[in-house]
């Protein structure tokens, strides 16, 4: 078990950087942490040992608030002598306004909420549409039924926010909305979908209608059937009563959670299992998942590093989303971001945090660059988590954030004692190594202390443990 | 059937000469420019429509512009002026997505505009460190310009002043308040400090090094250099004038110079309802010294015939001044009739396209439409502006709509030297 004795030196020593306690592997909590145990024997896997609390703390901020700890919500997570935790502060964030809005977030890429380009919904339609989801999502509505309400919606746009769904489709053509609607029950394009299930979805979507009213750029979508004709209804009911539904509802979590949703199709099943006999709920699973051992398991590992994800034995590193970048540079700084929207006049400011911009035209060039999706099409893949050379180059370069990254020390930590240790929770969420003071007081030697602790916010930024979700 | 016959042989002619256009700059006078106090005075009309503003002659016999433009007066030979611009939209969203893409507004996509067009087509011989489409210096911001052609084809926009002791462009100048060698120190900090992931092997990190070098080289390349206008001598800088329009359009030049296809000067605070004759006095003044000293530097470095410069609003102004409150002097939006001008890139200079009325109030012959204006550039930049968008937008349409009854600006079109047939004016 103690996997790590035969590793080089070399990992060791790094690796001993990383998770401040020993290494163990992650202890068995839940019938589900018990499955994963049981498959990663079956398939010979040994997982990567269990991360550092100061690695789950920030995970579990960023994965569900969608920004890094303050250093005072690390600290106090540090401090907290309770075994059951991590479980405790899972149940604390999804309680959270923030996790609802977080979580409008990443449905809002999926149903295209969105004004004007390229379906032209008015952006008072598209406020409508994502508060619907925020309040959906903070009432925690089962799955099923925030299902039945969109896909079942008719209306005025601008009265009833899920008829949105059909609303902010690019083209009102039956396959168009049968292709969103397979999206969002089936996690599937309308391409993939078998023959019979093909006909069966465009003939539920061939009777949905739109038509304007006499308020500027409303629009009324209906079915041209009476209600106990609408062939949507038996679709619907259907397709939820399929584990498919389940899993499909599974593999979008997970996408969120992990960053993507390349894991074995047991795992996908076990949980979809779960998520069918707690009745659609989402929290429930996402605690499961969150508080799993697939969750609690170190994101550097030795082994065969492609089968360790696919079986969910090791954490997946990725560069954070746009807008989670966005959002922990301005609390790291102290200073928000303002967004501002040009339609309609007069122009609107946002000066909530990226993640909560309710319309996904609303942007600025730093949301571009670091890919956040256009909310064009809905797909996953809209979603860019590659990193460029313009992207290292901006944060290298730009003014912008220099001025940000200034006000730390200037205004952020002003009053601390010790600066350098400061900015290590600031941006990781934990304390330096003493090889990193050791560093530090070295490159500090030729009298130049505050020469080098000034270029330190620069550093920090610009590394991987920070732009990295791990 | 002969007439198409002749455009094709036209489109033929021109495209050895259109090949070596090589980059576009717009400057798109933002709020609508007047024309009576630009490039199509009324001197002989009643005075509520000219506030007794006389004409100037230029340096080309019988053609006159306003008495505001002193300077671009002496350099007519390089321009040609359009004053029968027309379109029926009075807004400036719709009338800008509609000058600006050459299509109507309200079909349900966002089309690209033609800086968007033309840094897809050119920027794929183009291998500099910049961005195919720069705007200069803030955003035009009310479509999404790049359309369906993506992100990729959206502009860089600079922000940041041109007349500041430094022009600060986020993310491609360095931030300026670091000398060498604190840049040195924090690069040697960052790699002593950031050991992320040493000794893995996880793809994703190795990306994250790649990404890393890449930015250092292109840092040290000569992206920033276009943009220090401090390599430009003061004589220089004084000659476009030290406003930030004019030093805006001294880094048009330069980014000329480095091969950006298409550069946007996003000239603003044209939109005078109120107080008209007070701000033109200002705008114009900045925009006839900056404007005249572009085209003659351009010439200079023999870089005008590979470079196209348009000058245009959304729209002009109306005619006649409204001198009651509470616009006390001040001209309302005119789509009707206005005017715009065009220069380099083989467009003949010296002429005059179009007749309007003794008030510029309506177009007495050769209208010119967006769609016809913008034609002709893209015409001149080698790109069909009849054939269709690539498959990969999924959108089976003609780049632009189908030229007006008047045409694209072929009057002004490079004559052929070989005297071909078709000839190349009317």
């Amino acid at each position: 078990m103690r996997c790590r004795k035969s590793c080089s030196i070399l990992i060791l020593t790094v690796s001993a950087l990383f998770c401040s306690g020993e290494s163990a592997p992650p202890a068995v909590k839940s019938d589900f942490d018990r499955f994963l145990q049981q498959l990663w024997q079956q398939q010979n896997i040994v997982p990567a040992p269990e991360a550092a609390d100061t690695v789950m703390v920030r995970r579990l901020y960023i994965d569900l608030l969608g920004r890094v700890p303050t250093p005072a919500e690390a600290r106090a997570y540090l401090a907290d002598k309770n075994k059951d935790k991590q479980a405790q502060l899972v149940g604390r964030l999804l309680a959270s306004e923030e996790h609802a809005m977080f979580m409008t977030m990443r449905f809002g890429d999926e149903l295209r909420i969105k004004s004007e380009f390229p379906v032209n919904l008015w952006p008072n339609a598209a406020f409508l549409y994502s508060r619907t989801i925020y309040q959906a999502l903070k009432d925690d509505l089962p799955f099923d039924e925030l299902t039945r309400r969109l896909l079942l919606a008719d209306g005025s746009n601008f009265r009833n926010g899920y008829v949105n769904f059909f609303r902010a489709v690019s083209q009102k053509q039956p396959g168009q909305l049968a292709d969103a609607a397979a999206g969002f029950l089936l996690d599937k394009s309308f391409d993939r979908l078998g023959e019979e299930e093909k006909q069966q979805f465009l003939h539920a979507f061939s009777h949905i209608r739109f038509k304007s009213t006499r308020e500027w750029k409303e629009e009324i979508v209906y079915s041209i059937l009476p209600p106990e004709d609408d062939p949507r209804r038996e679709l619907v009911e259907n397709t939820i009563a399929r584990k498919e539904f389940a899993v499909a509802v599974v593999r979008r979590l997970w996408r969120w959670i992990f960053g993507s949703c390349i894991v074995d199709r047991q795992i996908t099943e076990f949980l979809a299992g779960e998520l069918q006999t707690s009745g659609f709920k989402l929290r429930p699973l996402i605690r499961e998942i969150c508080t799993s051992a697939a969750y609690r398991v170190e994101s550097m590992a030795a082994g065969n590093r492609e089968k360790m994800l696919k079986f969910a034995a090791v954490y997946p590193v990725r560069r954070l989303d746009a807008e989670v970048l966005a959002d922990s540079i301005a609390q790291i700084t102290g200073m928000p971001y303002t967004y501002t929207s040009v339609i309609p006049e007069p122009f609107s400011y946002y000066r909530n945090r990226a993640s909560a911009l309710p319309d996904g035209s609303v942007t600025d060039q730093f949301l571009l660059l670091f890919g956040r999706p256009s909310r064009d099409t809905g797909k996953a893949e809209e979603r860019k988590r590659d990193i460029s050379a313009d992207q290292r180059m901006y944060l290298f370069n730009s003014a912008d954030i220099n001025n940000r990254l200034n006000n730390i020390l200037r205004k952020q930590l002003k009053n601390e004692k010790d600066k350098f240790g400061a900015l290590y929770m600031l941006f990781y969420s934990r304390m330096p190594t003493p090889e990193e003071r050791r560093i530090f007081k070295e490159m500090s030697k030729k009298g130049n202390n505050w020469k080098v602790l000034s270029r330190m916010p620069w550093v920090l930024l610009n590394s991987g443990e920070f732009l990295y979700q791990h | 059937m002969k007439k198409y016959f002749i455009s094709m042989l036209l489109f033929a002619v021109s495209l050895p000469l259109a090949a070596q256009v090589k980059s576009v700059i717009e400057i798109w006078v933002w709020g609508g420019p007047s024309q009576l106090e630009t490039f199509d005075p009324k001197p002989d009309a009643p005075k509520e429509y000219n506030n007794g503003l006389k004409a100037i002659p230029t340096n080309v016999p019988g053609i006159s512009i306003s008495e505001m433009l002193p300077n671009l007066a002496k350099h007519a030979d390089k321009y040609s002026i359009i004053r029968t611009m027309t379109h029926r939209h009075n807004g400036h969203e719709t009338a800008s997505y509609l000058m600006q893409t050459g299509r109507e507004p309200g079909s349900g996509r966002v089309f690209p505009a033609i800086g968007a067009v033309v840094a897809f087509y050119k920027g794929r011989d183009y291998q500099g460190d910049l961005p195919p489409y720069i705007i200069l210096t803030k955003p035009k911001g009310r479509f999404a310009e790049e359309g369906f052609l993506g992100e990729k084809y959206k502009p860089l926009v600079t922000g940041g002043n041109p007349n500041a002791a430094r022009f600060s462009v986020d993310g491609i100048t360095s931030p300026g308040n670091l000398s060498p060698a604190d840049i040195a120190l924090q690069f040697e900090a960052l790699e002593k400090f950031d050991r992320f992931g040493a000794g893995y092997d996880i793809p994703e990190l190795k990306d994250f090094a790649a990404s890393g070098s890449a930015a250092v080289k292109k840092m040290k390349g000569s992206a920033a250099k276009a943009f220090d206008l401090s390599l430009e001598s003061e004589e220089m800088r004084s000659k476009y004038g030290r406003n930030e329009f004019g030093q805006a359009c001294l880094t048009a030049r330069r980014l000329v110079e480095a091969g950006v296809p298409y550069v946007t000067i996003n000239a603003q605070g044209w939109d005078s309802h109120k107080k008209h004759f007070e701000s033109m006095k200002k705008r114009t003044a900045e925009m006839d010294q900056a404007l005249a000293a572009l085209l003659e530097d351009l010439a200079d470095r023999k870089l005008l015939d590979s470079t196209i410069v348009w000058w245009s609003g959304e729209f002009g102004r109306t005619p006649k001044i409204q001198w009651e409150a509470p616009w006390n002097g001040g001209r309302n939006h005119y789509a009707k009739c206005f005017s715009a001008l065009i220069a380099g890139g083989g467009f003949q200079g010296g002429k005059v396209v179009g007749v309007s009325d003794e008030v510029a109030g309506t177009v007495v012959s050769r209208p010119v439409l967006p769609q016809d204006l913008l034609g002709s550039i893209l015409e001149r930049c080698g790109i069909d502006p009849d054939s269709r968008f690539p498959e990969f937008t999924g959108v089976d349409e003609p780049l632009l709509p189908k030229e007006s009854a008047a045409g694209r600006l072929r009057e002004l079109y490079p004559v052929p030297a070989a005297g071909a047939a078709a000839g190349g004016g009317k």
